[in-house]
């Protein structure tokens, strides 16, 4: 079956990729808010990643503790190959497909 | 540094989150709080912090690992969807009978679901109907003078109302039909006249002007939205006048309101409404301040917490005051209260004004829609046991590649759900199709509205059905075991008697159904048939109208001389075969009952009738003694009496004419004729001795009860010549015009009315017709389609046989045999439950059928010859194969 990946997937999938092992949920939403200037929801973002996780492309360990937090592990998410992989086929078809779209063309001036 | 976070949240958290996400979400909860202590202060991320965590409680989070991914499991579902079409589309055949023999179930249960909604909602409309009670009296003056009626006196309700605190209003209602002028036109109409407090304690909604005090003023008439389009059409009705005939005089009244249509499901009707204070122009004062003189309907609205049974404990007192100590005592009066919302569905009350409805008739149909439901299950069982070997494989397949049986039983009864669905859409669309011929049979008018009763009667029939369809298909077909199935050994032979009893059930109703329906029919055509003791056909009757004044008799003289008159003016038609004039006519109502007391100290009652001389040929009675009234007879319309045999009999005299009714105030009369016993009431009832006289005080001055149903106002009584029926209403009509005026002509066939009294037992015969042609339908489809498999299953069987020697007629016997069996069994269970159940219904009438054994031997007949044929056809397509044919692939 075919797999689809929604756009807030694709971009918490986005983040954890960029964040590589510093990605856990709050890092996540700082990340959203940083780079893309969009406010994001905790909770939202923990479940795209349980969901991610579910769909096989992210894997999760718990990271070590630290004083802050109150000694509370974080959950660190890593990007699995298929998850590479379907970043990588998004990308390609975005691409390609605005390839498609006719580009401003500056002509007979 | 954190900062006292709320721990009652924090354990909240703890409670609902999964404990393998906890603590990575805390722990992002918590950062997420030192930075906006940092950021915010303290109070705001306290407040943040409690909503964060809350925002934490979705499904997502909640319910990730524990049973998401186990209870919906949609690749099977998905699955089982395509599965359940492919079969339903592979075996087109069987899938029509199942969905149209549950959608024809289904189309009944709704239906009648409305009519059973409707009968029971009556009158629960009103905010105040838990409090509202009906008034009934009894009193009770000793032998066969027990008088217990729903109708009350008129001081009635003011008394109730001024010496109890607890009854907070009490409303009186009349019903009269009077005649109305509006414009140049006149209807003839029901009126209803009732107190100030009517809007107050019924709700009936207001469409146009105001109701609130509208009963406070005389002159004020309230009209119901359907009259007001009949007088008005588009125009604003609000402050036009009408004239209605109140006593002699024409009053006028001034609209001040227009309500909606009473409700269908509403005891009181009324679409003319005036006060209660014109009640002197109808009554006389006497009749008003009686006690003993039942008129209005009274209903009092009880205050909020007040006991019904505590409050009638306070009435005798009240009545012994009201009527004096010496009548309280004689008549031993007594009176209660029956609350509102019980008048529709208790026939154990006298009726009144409001229609009371037989609850039996409830019951019947619930039970006929029940059967039909149950054929069509049945189908669906046997049809499914049936074809179990076919899906014996697929069972075999997927408990091997690891199906639970719990999995296989959600298959099988989740596909059941899907028929009936399929089966209840078509249902309802058939039970909307057939809405209006369902209201005509069930005199009801019904609509299909959505809302929340339609979608829980439909979600229980769902569910219902398909439970009751489908679980035991369900679990025979995942108790398979995998490797008899896969080894080719499963034999459905054990499964055969349950197959033979489900299809015995159906044969049994449907032989119930059709003797029944034989029974029933031929009852009503008995009543249809039966010699009334006067010719009924040909003959019309039409209500005299004349002015509401003065003396009952003196009424009933002026209606005779233009009865006079009519006679005059249509002898002249030689269509017009007689004419005559009658107090009473037939199929509207009881004749007047008269009670005395005889010279023996017995209570006596009988009917009688003011008619003429013309009465007895016009009818053609037969007279069986003595003779008719004469003209030449001068005595005869001063004291000639004509009475029945029933009459005779009641007395015992052998030798009637010449004798006196026994009563010691009767004027001077004399018994001139007796007639032979006609039915002037109806076939539901005795023919009750029945007096006949041409001077009505002979009997108005010597009795001490009257009890008038219908008015005696006479009525004009018209034979026309067969053959000629069109002709002569015209010139009837004519002469009506000549000498009644612009008085509008209302006439009816007394044939007609008189079926009108048994209309709705010839609906229930219709609607029982009716199911039973559904039910043999739905379940001779059934058994065809249930034969079909058996003889697939047999083929092999029948080929070694044939091949054996076997012929036709021997194999055609070994394979019905089982049938012939199972039908007999079946006549012999239902044979008598239909006696029992017919019985019961027969002896509401007094004249009535036997029941004789033919009908189930004809019934039985036609259920075996129906089941029969079905099989037989089955039976020989498969004896006439040829044996090389369904051997060869062994």
């Amino acid at each position: 079956m075919k797999e689809y990946l929604g756009e807030f997937e694709e971009l918490v999938l986005t983040m954890v990729g960029i964040l590589q092992e510093e990605a856990y949920g709050n890092a996540i939403v700082n990340e959203i808010k940083e780079r893309v200037g969009r406010e994001s929801n905790l909770s939202a973002v923990h479940v795209t990643l349980y969901r991610l996780e579910d769909k096989g492309y992210v894997k999760s360990y718990m990271g070590g503790a630290t004083n802050a937090r109150g000694g509370r592990r974080k959950r660190i998410f890593q990007v699995t190959n298929a998850g590479l992989a379907m970043l990588r086929a998004k990308k390609e078809q975005q691409v390609a497909l605005w390839r498609l779209v006719p580009q401003l063309k500056i002509s007979g001036i | 540094m954190i900062k006292a976070q709320p721990k009652i949240i924090i354990r909240f958290l703890h409670w609902f989150c999964p404990p393998e996400l906890y603590e990575g979400i805390e722990g992002d909860l918590l950062e997420q709080y030192e930075n906006d202590i940092n950021e915010w202060g303290n109070q705001k991320a306290k407040r943040k912090f409690i909503w964060n965590v809350l925002k934490f409680l979705r499904p997502g989070i909640i319910f990730r690992n524990k049973f998401s991914k186990k209870l919906f499991q949609t690749y099977m579902l998905q699955n089982y969807f395509k599965i359940a079409l492919r079969w339903l589309w592979r075996a087109k055949a069987h899938s029509f009978i199942n969905i149209l023999g549950l959608a024809l179930g289904i189309a009944c249960c709704f239906l009648i679901a409305l009519f059973v909604r409707d009968e029971v909602t009556f009158d629960t409309f009103h905010s105040k109907a838990d409090r509202i009670y009906r008034v009934y009296s009894h009193e009770n003056w000793g032998e066969n003078q027990q008088f217990f009626n729903t109708v009350t006196p008129f001081p009635m309700g003011p008394a109730l109302k001024d010496n109890l605190p607890e009854v907070e209003k009490q409303v009186r209602i009349t019903l009269n039909n009077v005649q109305v002028k509006v414009g140049a036109k006149q209807f003839s109409e029901p009126m209803v006249v009732s107190g100030k407090d009517f809007f107050q304690v019924f709700d009936f909604k207001t469409k146009l002007g105001n109701t609130h005090d509208v009963l406070l003023d005389l002159g004020n008439v309230v009209l119901s939205e359907r009259v007001a389009m009949k007088y008005f059409g588009d125009t604003d009705p609000i402050n036009k006048t009408i004239s209605i005939q109140l006593g002699e005089t024409f009053e006028e009244f001034s609209v001040k309101a227009i309500t909606e249509n009473a409700p269908t499901n509403s005891s009181i009707q009324y679409d003319i409404l005036i006060s209660e204070l014109n009640n002197t122009k109808l009554y006389g004062e006497r009749l008003l301040s009686s006690w003993f003189n039942i008129v209005p309907e009274t209903y009092v609205l009880l205050s909020k917490g007040a006991n019904a049974a505590k409050v009638t404990s306070k009435f005798p007192p009240i009545f012994r005051t009201a009527i004096g100590e010496e009548d309280f005592a004689k008549s031993k009066y007594t009176a209660g209260l029956q609350p509102l919302t019980d008048i529709h569905l208790n026939p154990d009350y006298p009726v009144a004004y409001a229609p009371v409805s037989n609850p039996k008739y409830s019951y019947i149909l619930v039970a006929i829609a029940l059967l039909i439901l149950i054929v069509g299950s049945i189908n669906f069982v046997t049809l499914s046991i049936g074809r179990s070997l076919k899906r014996a494989k697929e069972v075999g397949i997927r408990k091997v590649v690891g199906a639970l049986r719990s999995q296989l039983i959600t298959q099988f009864i989740g596909e059941a759900i899907l028929i009936t669905l399929l089966a209840l859409v078509i249902g309802i669309g058939l039970s909307i199709l057939n809405l209006p011929l369902f209201n005509d049979l069930s005199g009801k008018q019904l609509m299909v509205s959505w809302d929340k009763f339609t979608g829980i009667v439909l979600l229980f029939l769902l569910l219902v059905i398909g439970l009751m369809a489908g679980s035991y298909p369900a679990l025979i077909l995942s108790s398979f075991q995998p490797i008899a199935i896969l080894k080719g050994s499963v034999q459905g032979s054990a499964k055969q008697r349950l197959r033979k009893v489900l299809v015995g059930i159906q044969l049994m109703l449907s032989i119930f159904l059709v003797s029944s329906t034989m029974l029933m029919r031929k009852q009503l055509s008995f009543i249809q048939n039966k010699n009334m003791g006067f010719d009924k056909e040909q003959l019309v009757e039409a209500q005299i109208i004349v002015p509401r004044t003065g003396k009952l008799t003196d009424r009933i003289k002026v209606a005779f001389e233009k009865i006079e008159q009519f006679k005059i003016e249509l002898a002249k038609y030689p269509n017009i075969v007689a004419v005559c004039g009658s107090s009473h006519d037939f199929g509207n109502g009881d004749w007047t009952n008269v009670g005395f007391t005889d010279d023996k100290g017995a209570y006596r009652n009988f009917a009688m009738n003011v008619a003429e001389e013309d009465f007895i040929p016009t009818l053609k009675i037969t007279l069986a003694a003595g003779r008719n009234f004469s003209k030449a007879n001068n005595a005869d319309s001063k004291g000639g009496v004509i009475v029945n045999e029933a009459f005779v009999k009641e007395y015992g005299w052998k030798d009637p004419i010449g004798k006196k009714i026994p009563g010691k105030k009767f004027p001077d009369h004399e018994i001139i004729g007796v007639v032979k016993d006609f039915n002037f009431a109806s076939l539901y009832t005795k023919v009750r001795p029945l007096a006949i006289v041409e001077n009505p005080t002979i009997i108005l001055d010597g009795i001490e009860n009257i009890n008038i149903d219908n008015s005696p106002v006479p009525k004009l009584m018209v034979r026309l010549k067969s053959g000629h029926t069109s002709e002569a209403l015209e010139r009837l009509e004519n002469a009506w015009t000549k000498i009644a005026g612009d008085e509008e002509f209302t006439f009816s066939f007394v044939d007609q009315a008189m079926a009108k009294q048994y209309r709705s037992d010839q609906n229930l015969g219709k609607m029982v017709s009716i199911a039973t042609l559904l039910a043999v339908l739905i379940g001779s489809l059934g058994l065809y389609a249930l034969a079909s498999l058996a003889m697939q299953q047999r083929t092999k069987e029948i080929s070694i046989r044939k091949v054996m020697g076997a012929n036709e007629r021997s194999l055609l016997l070994l394979l019905l045999k089982e049938y012939v069996y199972l039908i007999g069994i079946c006549l012999l269970i239902s044979v008598p439950m239909t006696w029992y159940l017919v019985k019961n219904w027969l002896s509401t009438f007094e004249y009535r059928v036997e029941i004789s054994f033919d009908v189930f031997v004809l019934a039985g007949g036609i259920s075996l010859l129906i089941a029969l044929s079905t099989i037989i056809f089955q039976t020989l397509k498969t004896v006439w194969k040829n044996p090389v044919k369904s051997l060869k692939y062994e």
